[in-house]
């Protein structure tokens, strides 16, 4: 019931290696960084998709992004060069961020936990406005790799992404990824089974926010400059987008669709306020046009190739059909 | 026939598996449940009944952990359960079903039985076989793989009892099981609950309105009205109870 298929381990190895090869032997360029920031979008959309499937939307995770870019910035600005050991402390330190909100909140349900996570994202925000220590409004600069390491960043932090992705995949269908879905069904039930609804619940949303603080930190990375506008409300609401757009009922969906609307972020970010309604409107006409989100496209796709049946990957966790 | 002689004859317990007493529940100026004392020993099938209001549901809810009681006492197996968690009670053995859903209506029939037995299967093998032999017993291996909120109402009602007597429950709350459910589908699932009973020892507490199915499964009673305890005993001596009768069918002016 919980093994995964062979054929998906064999694909996600070579994805693996096309992605993480060719970023290494390429020049950084834009194409390169374009591919860095979808990595990291479709992270953070998976995260929003992991507390999704207990039944939360969880709009914290702008606050605990930006805590672990945050961290990152003080580490390297402080002279800690070693990026692994960086992005680890920064997640873990997401993580215990996520353990101290979640064990408050997660107590409230639905809208009101969602509510909680947008004000929290907001006061985090603010505050790093009104702290010296991270440089008020004007953020910190100078967050850069060692320079020999610079080079492998793109390809490093891609690698970092992907194997975030693969974690939330593999927690998703372990037996704790079944009680997720059980919670998100009837946690009352849950809990007449002798399992804690509450810790199930907070032990979600501490692996999201560790995965979303290793991301934070390899945004910090990337960038090199932030600043507290940089983790405002938008941040969940694009996570909640991406995941919504891709489709939800895969891990796939939120990839698919953190990519999709990363590059068309990019197409209408020349036409100034217009950018906005620009997006907003492919985000419409994709919700619209395909209910399911542009997962539904794949799954289409594959039933006329006729590989409906052996492309396991699409198949939803649930119910076994294809996504 | 009285109590004490009705159950030494059926062979169960003397012995308290759940001691209540003085149950209160009050919101604001409404006692919902007021100063409640009864026992269900080891190895019966207790009904407790009454009128829509008399607080079945909220003594349920009070038993199981998901409200916690004005004042009172309460004593499973020996230790008291006031202001335990839900799933700490259900720990020790009293689990229950609810009124409505009591299952994950996303997810197959064999995934239902798996969570279920969760904690008491170490082994994804032992959840499997587990699942399977529970989808056995209650009636449903044929249809492991359809999704739980497809399934018709009567096999609904199975998996929610499956799923509680997968934890292997010393004290089964059963929350309105008949609701719904033809004749056929009372009578099989009767049959469960007297096999649950006599062949595995479980103590089970049944709220339920369908009177005839009631009077044939239980071995005592207990009659609720506006949260008071209005009588108990029997069968036999709740059915000639005037005071039960009047709650039921009101009295002459």
């Amino acid at each position: 019931m919980y093994s995964i298929d062979r054929r998906i381990i064999a694909l996600n190895a070579a994805l693996f290696v096309a992605a993480v090869g060719w970023l290494s032997l390429s020049e950084p360029t834009y194409l390169t960084q374009l591919v860095v920031w979808s990595a990291i979008n479709a992270v953070l959309a998976a995260g929003m998709r992991f507390v999704l499937l207990i039944g939360e939307t969880n709009m914290a995770c702008g606050a605990i992004y930006g805590f672990a870019a945050y961290l990152t910035a003080i580490a390297v600005t402080n002279g800690i060069d070693v990026v692994p050991v960086v992005v680890i402390a920064s997640g873990t330190g997401a993580g215990v961020l996520g353990l101290l909100f979640g064990w408050v909140t997660l107590r409230v349900k639905g809208p009101y936990f969602m509510l909680i996570g947008f004000a929290f994202t907001e006061v985090i925000r603010l505050a790093y406005t009104r702290l010296d220590l991270v440089g008020g409004n004007s953020g910190m600069v100078g967050i850069y790799a060692p320079m020999s390491l610079e080079p492998w960043m793109p390809a490093f932090s891609v690698a970092v992404c992907y194997l975030l992705l693969i974690g939330f995949f593999a927690a998703e269908k372990s037996s704790f990824g079944l009680l997720m879905h059980a919670i998100r069904n009837n946690d009352k039930v849950v809990e007449t089974l002798g399992v804690s609804a509450l810790r199930v619940k907070l032990l979600c949303f501490v692996i999201a926010a560790l995965v979303v603080g290793a991301a934070g930190s390899i945004h910090a990375y990337s960038y090199h400059v932030i600043s507290p506008g940089d983790f405002s409300f938008l941040i969940p609401v694009y996570a909640l987008a991406y995941a919504k757009v891709g489709g939800e009922r895969h891990i796939v969906g939120p990839v698919i669709g953190a990519i999709f609307l990363t590059v068309i972020s990019q197409l209408v970010q020349g036409s100034g306020a217009l950018q906005y309604v620009l997006f907003g409107g492919v985000i419409i006409l994709s919700m619209l046009g395909v209910r399911g989100g542009l997962i539904d496209i794949a799954k289409w796709a594959a039933c006329c190739c006729r590989i409906g049946g052996r492309l396991g990957v699409l198949k939803d966790p649930a119910s076994g059909e294809l996504g | 026939m009285n109590g004490q002689d009705l159950h030494s004859s059926r062979g169960y317990s003397a012995h308290p598996l759940l001691a209540v007493s003085g149950l209160t529940r009050r919101y604001g100026g409404l006692v919902a449940v007021s100063n409640l004392d009864f026992e269900i020993r080891a190895g019966e099938i207790l009904g407790l009944i009454g009128p829509n209001g008399a607080g079945k549901t909220t003594t349920f809810n009070l038993l199981s952990g998901h409200v916690k009681p004005s004042g009172g006492t309460l004593m499973f197996d020996g230790a008291s359960i006031v202001g335990l968690a839900p799933h700490e009670i259900s720990r020790r053995g009293l689990v229950r079903t609810f009124q409505h859903e009591s299952f994950f209506r996303d997810m197959t029939v064999l995934e239902n039985l798996v969570i279920a037995g969760n904690r008491r299967w170490r082994t994804q093998q032992q959840r499997a076989d587990g699942a399977h032999a529970i989808a056995a017993r209650v009636g449903l291996e044929k249809h492991l793989d359809m999704i739980a909120g497809s399934l018709p109402h009567g096999l609904q009602r199975l998996l929610s009892v499956g799923i509680a007597i997968s934890t292997k429950p010393k004290l089964l709350g059963l929350d309105e099981p008949l609701t719904g459910l033809h004749t056929v589908e009372v009578a099989n699932v009767l049959n469960l609950f007297r096999t649950l009973c006599r062949e595995d020892g479980t103590t089970i507490l049944i709220v339920d309105h369908n009177m005839k199915a009631m009077m044939g499964i239980c071995d005592r009673f207990i009659v609720l009205q506006y949260g008071k305890m209005l009588a108990q005993g029997s069968a036999e001596e709740v059915r000639n109870n005037p005071e039960v009768i009047g709650a039921y069918l009101g009295t002459a002016q």
